[in-house]
């Protein structure tokens, strides 16, 4: 089975990076070997529709099971019905989501479990000020 | 004096600074009737201060794709070309996300396969247009909730640009695309600013985008007297931008603002002031 975990570094002990389409790499494993391919997420620094270009990326690469800690509404979409799995966890290490999933401990998600645009992060305020000021994107 | 084709637009950076209230002034003070175009999208409000008297509404459209499962090879060349990710492929799976789509048609051009991908009309919003009991005509751009693109609507809006009389423009805030596209064609661009931190950080980007358009642009400093204007002094000394004028910060303003009265009404003293501004920016 393959199975594709989001993580902020690029070996087992990293954390788990809790954003699907802005994260920083994907660990895919060939389970039961636990060697991780690792892939850089090339549109994680998309401006627009980062999670869909990254489910893209994931159905592609054949994929069946993501683990992750949220996937906004447009990622979900792609994933689903691609027949992709997604399951989600708080934060830990990639080596302890993945023996969580293998203990059958993660439940499957049937709904996306962030609004969306979790992952663009603060500090980015294009124009924005305080105040009266309202957000505006490109 | 009768104006032709010029169009002078109220811009700000920061929001909430006052472009409504000078956008309606200066429409008040015209010397003839004249276009004023709300192309704050998102949030449309010239209206509420000057009101339609006549009016008819045009839904806006634009084209986004639509693919055909049963023509489509997933090849994936669509979702390449399309510089937003609003096309998804996927072995069995074609999605388009029309939210993001910029109707750019490069998706249509990469398109090996004929009938595979068809242009469908999306209604993004509706465009107002009428005249206002004092005998201008506005023309308002309301976008729907939850699209994420709005230039396309500003540009339809802006396609009503009449060349026989003055345009006042009511641009959103911020600096981003919605903003170029409602000033980059303007003769003059005013920019509203308040004397705080924000609005003179904000007011340096709406500086240098008025610098990269290579517009004249002059700053007016609305609520004068919140805070220091120190900032936004060194910052128009420093980019030869010339502060125009100052509006005082009074609760009287707040109030009847609030209740919908045009600036130039509150204080008839700013009148006189507002003429001045609007001839030197014609000329200009």
């Amino acid at each position: 089975m393959k199975v594709a975990v989001t993580s902020s570094g690029k070996s087992l002990d990293e954390a788990i990076d809790p954003r699907f389409g802005r994260c920083a790499f994907f660990l895919i494993f060939e389970l039961p070997d636990r060697t991780p391919r690792v892939i850089p997420n090339q549109s994680g620094t998309a401006m627009h529709g980062a999670g869909i270009a990254t489910a893209q990326m994931v159905c592609q690469e054949g994929i069946q099971t993501v683990i992750t800690g949220n996937v906004g509404p447009n990622a979900f979409q792609v994933l689903s019905s691609a027949g992709v799995q997604v399951f989600t966890t708080g934060p830990t290490s990639v080596k302890d989501a993945l023996e969580k999933f293998e203990r059958k401990e993660l439940m499957p998600l049937k709904t996306p479990s962030g609004p969306g645009h979790m992952g663009m992060g603060g500090g980015g305020g294009r124009g924005m000020g305080g105040g009266g000021g309202r957000r505006r994107s490109g | 004096m009768f104006h032709y084709m010029v169009v002078i637009a109220v811009a700000s950076g920061k929001g909430g600074t006052g472009k409504t209230a000078v956008a309606t002034s200066l429409a008040l003070v015209a010397d003839n009737t004249c276009q004023i175009l709300d192309c704050d999208v998102e949030a449309p409000n010239v209206a509420l201060y000057l009101p339609f008297h006549t009016g008819e509404e045009m839904k806006a459209r634009r084209p986004v794709p639509e693919i055909d499962p049963e023509v489509c090879t997933y090849c994936g060349e669509c979702a390449k070309a399309c510089q937003y990710n609003a096309i998804a492929i996927a072995p069995k799976v074609a999605m388009t996300f029309p939210e993001l789509c910029h109707s750019c048609g490069a998706c249509y051009i990469a398109c090996p396969i004929p009938g595979a991908i068809k242009e469908i009309d999306r209604i993004i919003g509706a465009i107002r247009k009428g005249q206002t009991r004092n005998g201008h005509e506005l023309i308002e751009g309301r976008i729907n909730v939850g699209e994420a693109i709005a230039t396309p609507l500003i540009k339809q809006v802006k396609e009503k640009i009449r060349s026989d009389t003055l345009t006042i423009i009511d641009s959103p805030p911020g600096n981003g695309c919605p903003v170029v596209e409602s000033i980059s064609e303007a003769d003059f661009v005013f920019l509203v600013t308040e004397p705080t931190p924000f609005g003179a950080y904000d007011l340096s980007l709406a500086i240098e985008l008025t610098k990269i358009l290579d517009l004249p642009a002059g700053v007016i400093i609305n609520r004068d007297g919140i805070g220091s204007s120190q900032k936004i002094e060194e910052l128009c000394k420093r980019t030869n931008i010339p502060i125009l004028l100052r509006i005082p910060f009074e609760r009287k303003i707040a109030e009847e603002y609030s209740q919908g009265r045009v600036l130039v009404d509150i204080v008839p003293s700013l009148r006189a002031k507002f003429q001045t501004l609007l001839s030197d920016a014609i000329s200009k």
